[in-house]
């Protein structure tokens, strides 16, 4: 479905480049066009004066929103939800130290594909819940949240891919095309390179973002990091040479700061949205920060682009946020109507055009593509191109243990304390380690 | 006899007084004030105290929804089959003894310095103690960006001057010098007060005796003042290096153990490996190691602690 409606984008769009207004007004095009269907009729207020409490992921795209339909869904529903954020890597910190604890502090927690796993015990089962709309997710986007028992126990609510933003005065200026394979994007990136006051890229390098910057290299070079027998596959000719060539744009070509072998999520979009950075593969959450003048300086200077292809493949990284009720909660009712309100197809719709969050569930995504006009059309185009072609890492438990074994190894390939070579055997050695301890590999 | 003589006084057979055995009289109130206060602590200490080492035993996986008992594989893992372990125990060693060394000097230097009269001097001692005060959260984070390469004050000085900027918190080995000068510029504070303390109550008349014999400053400082100072100084070295087996704020805010481990530490190790790849009781096993790691270190300077200074 997705690839059908990426088609459809790709063949009916011509990119330009958006400014604020021509956004603001894409939006308002797309509001006069909603039907009827995006009023909502009262929900019945069964659980009226009752207070659920929320533990839900922060950050500058979600804070708003978060404000917003927790006090719609009070005003329909008359449950009142309390809520705390926290960032993606401290957010899983707590819920997982909550779940060892058992802890009913919290109804609803907010969750995502990347860790999972350590969930799988800790969640309630949805299944009586969610009925036959499960049939409306797409099955590479639910299935990280079904056990091997068949219990689903987290939904999704939007689908995160990558997109290249990159900025169009500079590149007019320069005379240059958004690059379309990595080898392309050195060359522009060379040519748009000024140190230290505007480099031609930028990247990750620590954690979580360094093994999800490595995962598209590892693929789009062919390669991938554990086979259908749990054994690892990472350390191979392919592995090395995405490993060798993410290296490459930091000690090489130096296209990006030199510090970004430090850099998490942070870094990359804050130079971009300060003018520092000629183009960036960021989230599709960050629009609303570079489209504000409060935290920007491009606003109105940046368009997007598909991500770049490897030598061999296209596949990127495509994950969703998901959406659970804790297992030791008193009252999963009023958490599920909570979640069934976040993720209903109108709510999905008024959330995408709030923040340009891409909803995972199909019917949403379907009225969103066919109602799209320029330039979200182009943004769409490239958000869906790759969510089409997405992959995301093995979910089991133990992945846990396996993705620091390979992010702190993969890191000092980048400071160039080891080879490729030496850190992805190391990583090897450690993650058959983990995997024979838990008992998938001799 | 005195009770013969009682008698004959005409005061009857008296009987000496016996105390009344009452754990509500006077003799039992401060223990009463203390022992809500005691309760609460054993309960917040002892509980997790006794589960951490029950913890210690068991491979508890979250996601599987099992705790198994392992005995003692967690400790044998640790010790003879974790090369991270190792290295991270490198680092820590690193670290502790580099910050140690440079606290003790500038504190001492400092210490010395304001225990001299000059005008000001109150406000200088205030101002110097300031950094002390401050949350270490807050420490790391004001570091992060003055090292930062491209925001930061540091690069910014170094490009005045024409000089290159540096990655300090990435290029080796500038990210481990990064969180010691942190350290350090927290906690020489601390270090300066204790000693400065110690200068203070160190007695007139052997310096006295000193300067008259013609002592140089530096014999009265190396023949009296350090020989004196030997309480306070290993009071002072046992209550940091307990500090450098538990520091953690500094590090996780600035580099996260990063690059590659460089600075990782046995704090945040442990935090990673209990929260990060979700083992609890390998996690446990680490902390208990770590403590009996810096209880290692801590026994040379016990019988300094205890040792009398002024006899």
């Amino acid at each position: 479905m997705v690839v059908l409606l990426t088609f459809g984008l790709f063949t009916s769009c011509k990119p330009t480049a958006p400014k604020a207004e021509e956004t603001t007004a894409a939006t308002e095009t797309a509001a006069a066009t909603e039907t009827s269907a995006g009023e909502t009729t009262p929900a019945e207020k069964k659980f009226e004066g009752v207070t659920i409490k929320a533990l839900l992921i922060g950050g500058p795209e979600y804070e708003p929103w978060w404000a917003k339909v927790t006090a719609d869904f009070e005003q329909k529903t008359g449950i009142k939800v309390k809520y705390d954020m926290l960032i993606f890597e401290e957010l899983m910190k707590k819920e997982i130290t909550l779940s060892a604890a058992k802890s009913s502090e919290y109804d609803v927690y907010s969750s995502h594909h990347a860790q999972i796993g350590a969930f799988l015990t800790s969640f309630a089962r949805l299944n009586d819940y969610l009925g036959d709309d499960v049939n409306d997710f797409p099955k590479e986007q639910i299935g990280p949240g079904i056990t091997k028992e068949g219990d689903i126990i987290a939904v999704p609510k939007h689908t995160d891919a990558r997109v290249m933003y990159y900025r169009t005065d500079l590149f007019d200026a320069a005379g240059v095309k958004p690059p379309t394979t990595w080898d392309e994007l050195i060359q522009v990136a060379q040519k748009l390179n000024k140190p230290p006051d505007q480099y031609g890229f930028v990247i990750t390098g620590r954690g979580d973002p360094f093994l999800r910057q490595y995962s598209d290299f590892l693929w789009e070079w062919g390669g991938d990091f554990i086979d259908k027998d749990m054994k690892p596959i990472f350390n191979s000719p392919e592995g090395i040479a995405a490993l060798q060539f993410y290296s490459d744009i930091i000690n090489k070509y130096k296209i990006v700061p030199p510090d970004a072998a430090g850099y998490g999520w942070e870094e990359p979009s804050r130079l971009f949205a300060q003018g520092k950075i000629a183009m960036v593969n960021d989230w599709p959450g960050l629009l609303g920060m570079y489209n504000d003048p409060k935290t920007s300086q491009i606003v109105g200077k940046y368009s997007f682009a598909p991500l770049p292809a490897g030598p061999k493949t296209n596949i990127t990284t495509s994950v969703s946020h998901m959406l659970a009720i804790n297992k030791y909660s008193e009252q999963k009712d009023a958490a599920w109507e909570f979640i069934k309100y976040l993720i209903s197809k109108d709510v999905l719709i008024e959330n995408y055009k709030f923040n340009g969050q891409i909803p995972t569930r199909t019917s949403a995504l379907k009225e969103i593509v066919e109602t799209a006009v320029s330039p979200e059309k182009e943004r769409l185009a490239s958000l869906l191109a790759a969510i089409s072609t997405g992959k995301t890492w093995p979910v089991f438990p133990e992945w846990n243990e396996v993705a620091p074994a390979i992010w702190n190894e993969g890191q000092a390939a980048l400071t160039q304390t080891k080879t490729p070579e030496q850190a992805l055997s190391d990583s090897e050695t450690a993650t058959i380690k983990i995997l024979q301890r838990a008992g998938y590999i001799k | 006899m005195p009770t013969e003589l009682v008698k004959q006084m005409g005061f009857g057979d008296l009987k000496p007084a016996r105390r009344k055995l009452s754990f509500f009289g006077e003799h039992y109130v401060p223990f009463w004030l203390v022992l809500l206060a005691v309760i609460t602590i054993a309960v917040i200490l002892i509980y997790p105290l006794i589960y951490s080492i029950y913890l210690s035993f068991m491979d508890m996986s979250l996601g599987r929804g099992t705790t198994i008992f392992v005995g003692i594989r967690n400790y044998s893992d640790i010790l003879f089959d974790d090369p991270i372990f190792r290295k991270v125990l490198g680092n820590n060693m690193v670290f502790m003894i580099i910050s140690l060394t440079s606290e003790f000097l500038l504190g001492f230097a400092l210490a010395l310095l304001l225990n001299r009269p000059f005008r000001g001097r109150r406000f200088v001692r205030v101002l110097f103690l300031l950094p002390m005060l401050a949350a270490p959260v807050l420490v790391g984070t004001n570091f992060r960006w003055i090292f930062n390469s491209q925001f930061g004050l540091l690069n910014a000085i170094l490009r005045v001057f024409n000089l290159p900027g540096v990655a300090w918190l990435v290029k080796s080995p500038w990210p481990m010098a990064s969180i010691i000068v942190a350290e350090v510029w927290q906690y020489t504070p601390f270090t300066t007060l204790l000693l400065l303390a110690g200068l203070q109550s160190l007695p007139d008349t052997p310096f006295e005796a000193a300067k008259i014999d013609g002592a140089s400053w530096w014999q009265q400082f190396r023949y009296i003042t350090l020989p004196l100072l030997v309480p306070v100084i290993s009071i002072t070295a046992i209550l940091r290096i307990v500090d450098k087996f538990r520091i953690f704020d500094i590090v996780y805010v600035m580099t996260l153990g990063g690059p590659a481990r460089t600075t990782d530490l046995l704090p945040t190790y442990t935090y990673e490996v209990a929260f990060s790849q979700v083992r609890f009781g390998y996690a446990a096993a680490i902390s208990w190691i770590t403590l009996m790691l810096s209880l290692v270190f801590l026994i040379p300077f016990i019988k300094g602690a205890l040792a009398r200074s002024f006899d």
